[in-house]
């Protein structure tokens, strides 16, 4: 009997929580994964560079049929550019180091779009990096 | 158990901690509070643990050898965190090292605007750990706080008070909220001034603080988690009966003051708000000299230890050792530019990992009795809710955001007035995320400092 009722125990409170949580805020960083990871890649997946662009080359980028732009490149971060914006600001801002690498300062990072963490950038006022 | 038993009560006896106070309740003979059903179900726990305490003892006496057999395994395993490895690598300080080796050796050097394939794969896995690890673990803490509250309330309810100071004090925080997030609605404009007028201290106070708590937010996150590497090394110590004279703890303690004092004038600055401050802070810290009286203060925190193990053989425990030593090489070369590679890994594989694994190691001494729930089922208790908690709260922004969007065409942003000059409070998706980041973090901070004290004699997760 004692086994028949522990067979029988309700859905943890935790699990129904986390699901209902789950399925509201996944699709939104879902999107904003892809918005913010798009990755026009400079290089193919073989790490050959490729072809340098003409007039009339077309490549599919974020859903437009055109090549990146230089203004389009700074603007859209790429996944692997993303570490290495990383790596770039700590190393020229030694003094925040810790921030540099700090969860929630990488979080600014994709959130911001270009590399850079708008958020600490507006706390910093108009200086940016100090 | 009667079948008139609330099922919420029930659960709540369940629970060990609940027994245990309910236990300290009856003890002390204050059960006014318990209703009769209550009375009679924590007095058949008791007589249930008391029947548990008999077998215990029955089986100790059959069979002695099975006894000290577990009790050999369950000192052995009352040393660790999670296991061995896993604490050396991720708890004490060596996957940082390792990680950043590898990165840099198999990744190459990474240069904005042409990243390969291994450096996209490894960007990507890395924010997401940094999601799902990182920053996560000031979730497990804050939930935790917020679960005992709501226990403590339901164990021993008490109603709201409502008395005119508690009103007035609650009507200015209000107001003060109001004018962060609409600074246009400045005092003077205020028609309430005359009510608030006594309050303008309050007022101007939180102003300040504000900015001072994210000025000051390096500081505070090295002190943070030198804080929480001293606590998890004294875990250690206690685990192995090493104890600290009142002389080693003052020069730990003040070694690791340094190491903060260190990382704030080299590696952690406050940020510069205001322009000047940096450079007063820089003035008043200066970098040569506290790193000079940090490493003398490291190396005599090294040669005490050392000293006591070869006079006494008294040796400190060999995870603190690591993780201590571990911790000082972090601040002291964090200078150095090869050691960026390293602390790409140590907010990650070693602060938020450790935070994980003390609390998988208190919810495993607490649960003690649910031996029948799987270790997935136990992991999943703990695991679910922080990254639902952590995936709402970092993404609400963005949510909301996209909410205003689709009703009204318009972002946030663009509907309510941001703020504005050095209080950078607004409601857009940028501002709330450095709130959030800021509210979480120093609730974090807080909460850690008391929420991982045992609440059983022996899980002694409570150094920090």
């Amino acid at each position: 009997m004692q086994n028949k009722s522990e067979n029988n125990k309700p859905v943890p409170w935790f699990l129904l929580l986390s699901i209902v949580s789950l399925l509201f805020t996944v699709p939104t960083a879902t999107s904003v994964f892809a918005m913010q990871l798009t990755v026009p890649m400079t290089v193919s997946a073989n790490n050959q560079p490729l072809p340098p662009a003409t007039d009339d080359s077309v490549t599919v980028v974020n859903g437009a049929t055109r090549r990146p732009t230089v203004e389009d490149m700074r603007k859209t971060p790429k996944a692997g550019g993303l570490l290495a914006e990383i790596i770039d600001t700590a190393s020229k801002n030694n003094h925040l180091l810790l921030w540099n690498m700090y969860p929630a300062g990488i979080r600014g990072r994709v959130f911001g779009g270009n590399g850079e963490d708008p958020t600490f950038a507006m706390a910093l006022g108009q200086s940016g990096w100090n | 158990m009667s079948a008139s038993t609330p099922v919420l009560l029930r659960k709540l006896l369940r629970d060990p901690n609940f027994i245990h106070s309910s236990e300290g309740l009856l003890k002390r003979g204050n059960t006014s509070n318990l209703t009769n059903s209550s009375r009679q179900a924590c007095e058949q726990d008791q007589i249930r643990e008391q029947n548990q305490i008999r077998v215990r003892e029955q089986t100790r006496k059959q069979d002695p050898s099975r006894e000290q057999k577990q009790t050999s395994e369950g000192s052995t395993s009352s040393r660790w965190l999670v296991s061995p490895s896993i604490d050396y690598l991720f708890v004490c300080g060596f996957a940082p090292w390792i990680l950043g080796f590898l990165t840099s050796c198999f990744c190459g050097p990474f240069l904005p605007g042409s990243p390969n394939a291994h450096q996209t794969t490894l960007s990507i896995l890395f924010i997401v750990l940094s999601f799902l690890v990182g920053e996560s673990h000031q979730f497990t803490s804050i939930l935790r706080n917020v679960k005992k509250q709501v226990r403590d309330l339901k164990a021993n309810p008490r109603p709201i008070k409502w008395g005119f100071w508690r009103t007035y004090l609650r009507l200015q925080v209000a107001a003060i909220l109001v004018l962060m997030v609409n600074p246009q609605l400045s005092i003077p404009n205020l028609p309430v001034n005359l009510f608030f007028a006594p309050g303008i201290v309050t007022f101007w106070l939180t102003m300040f603080a504000a900015p001072l708590a994210l000025l000051l937010f390096p500081v505070v996150l090295m002190h943070h988690i030198c804080a929480q590497s001293r606590a998890i090394g004294l875990i250690y110590c206690g685990g192995q009966d090493f104890r600290l004279s009142e002389w080693e703890n003052r020069l730990l303690s003040f070694t690791l003051w340094m190491l903060v004092l260190t990382a704030a004038s080299s590696i952690a600055q406050p940020f510069g708000i205001f322009q000047g401050f940096s450079i007063a802070f820089s003035a008043v810290v200066p970098t040569t000299a506290t790193l000079s009286v940090c490493l003398v203060s490291v190396v005599a925190t090294a040669l005490m230890f050392i000293v006591r193990g070869v006079r006494k053989g008294e040796w400190l425990p060999a995870p603190t050792s690591c993780l201590w030593l571990n911790l000082a090489l972090f601040v002291l070369l964090g200078t150095n530019p090869a050691m960026i590679y390293v602390w790409l890994f140590v907010p990650l594989a070693f602060h938020a990992t450790q935070h994980w694994a003390v609390a998988w190691s208190t919810q495993c001494k607490e649960r003690i009795n649910s031996e029948a729930e799987s270790k997935w089922l136990q992991a999943s208790h703990l695991i679910l809710p922080v990254i639902a908690i952590t995936f709402f709260v970092v993404f609400s922004p963005a949510l909301l955001d996209n909410c205003a969007v689709f009703y009204t065409g318009k972002p946030l942003a663009s509907l309510l007035p941001n703020g504005a000059g050095i209080f950078p409070i607004g409601v857009g998706q940028e501002h709330l995320s450095l709130e959030f980041s800021l509210a979480v973090f120093y609730l974090h901070y807080f909460a850690d400092r008391v929420v991982w004290k045992g609440q059983h004699k022996g899980s002694s997760a409570d150094a920090k």
